[in-house]
């Protein structure tokens, strides 16, 4: 559309700009509403009385909540979703596709955990494509819950054409 | 009218599914799959469970406007059914470590998904036993709509976790 070269410059000068920082807490009623939507009924992360005889000793969040919460949306930072960083410029084309995304975890995420998530904008580069000219955005989460610790990290690609 | 979906008969089931060890792993060896059909219901219900409410998986006027031939699959809820194969399988004893996956195809609702994986190798590390994987995502055609790799770690009966 419209300046693409420019927005490149100008992306490539904010690489490492950190949007605001998301906190969640991790109870029942969210994670309640994210295995149901998934359709998960796996016990460990809904029935104490079973998660207390596993090496976890309690309920903990599906690592994959984080599929969901605390990671960045390209399409409207205004819901509840991580807001990106450099909001001020969004990607250039009119197309965006989700490039992938990558999740370790370090930690299980109990019940009563606060955990603070902070996406950082880590690189952006252009590549001729069947479509024209691509533009890969590449942002990083790291997650942190209330003793500092790191529990996960996650990297995502939005492809912008 | 109310849908009774069997979820205590597969909780009973899941509970008493054998944990599964290292030594049980091989490398090529497909894991137990998940058969999935992701419903319009559903994707609403992702989209609050995860605040991602980007009209095109819900309104088809604007889905259709953006030249789809009607609503798609949250990407993000093909990684979470991922997830929980994984989890499905590892059982309590087992940890996921990482996952990675690319939203190569677009999935439509109300059509038959099948979650799937292979073992791609085994390792131990640091006294911990490692298992990686390719995952993924199948539609009825049999295209992998959303490939991507797993890695999981595993109980092993020579060192029984606490």
């Amino acid at each position: 559309m419209v300046k693409e070269d420019n927005t490149l410059e100008e992306l490539q000068k904010r690489i490492g700009t950190e949007a605001e920082p998301l906190t969640f807490e991790i109870d029942k009623a969210l994670i309640r509403s994210f295995v149901r939507a998934v359709d998960d009924p796996n016990p460990l992360w809904q029935d104490e009385e079973y998660a207390r005889t596993t090496k976890y000793g309690s309920i903990v969040a599906p690592p994959f909540l984080l599929c969901a919460l605390m990671t960045a949306c390209p399409h409207d930072s205004r819901y509840g979703v991580a807001p990106l960083p450099v909001p001020e410029l969004p990607p250039p084309h009119e197309h965006i596709l989700d490039g992938g995304e990558e999740w370790e975890f370090f930690l299980p995420m109990r019940l009563g955990d606060t955990i603070s998530s902070r996406t950082r904008f880590v690189d952006v580069f252009e590549r001729e494509g069947r479509v024209g000219k691509m533009l890969f955005l590449v942002y990083e989460t790291t997650y942190t819950n209330q003793h500092g610790e790191s529990v996960a990290k996650a990297s995502y690609t939005i492809i912008n054409y | 009218m109310l849908t009774i979906q069997p979820t205590s008969y597969r909780l009973e089931v899941r509970v008493t599914t054998a944990q599964v060890f290292y030594e049980d792993v091989s490398e090529g060896m497909e894991i137990p799959s998940l058969a999935k059909r992701p419903t319009r219901r559903q994707l609403v219900m992702w989209a609050g469970g995860s605040g991602d409410f980007y009209e095109i998986h819900y309104d088809k006027d604007f889905a259709l406007g953006q030249g789809l031939d009607g609503v798609i699959v949250h990407g993000r809820l093909k990684a979470a059914f991922i997830g929980q194969m994984l989890t499905d399988w590892i059982g309590t004893a087992g940890t996921l470590r990482k996952l990675t996956c690319r939203y190569r195809g677009m999935d439509v609702p109300d059509q038959d998904m099948v979650v799937r994986g292979r073992v791609t190798k085994k390792y131990a590390d640091d006294h911990q036993h490692c298992v990686e994987l390719d995952v993924w995502t199948e539609n009825p055609k049999g295209e992998k709509t959303t490939p991507g790799t797993a890695t999981v770690v595993l109980p092993s009966r020579s060192q029984p976790t606490p």
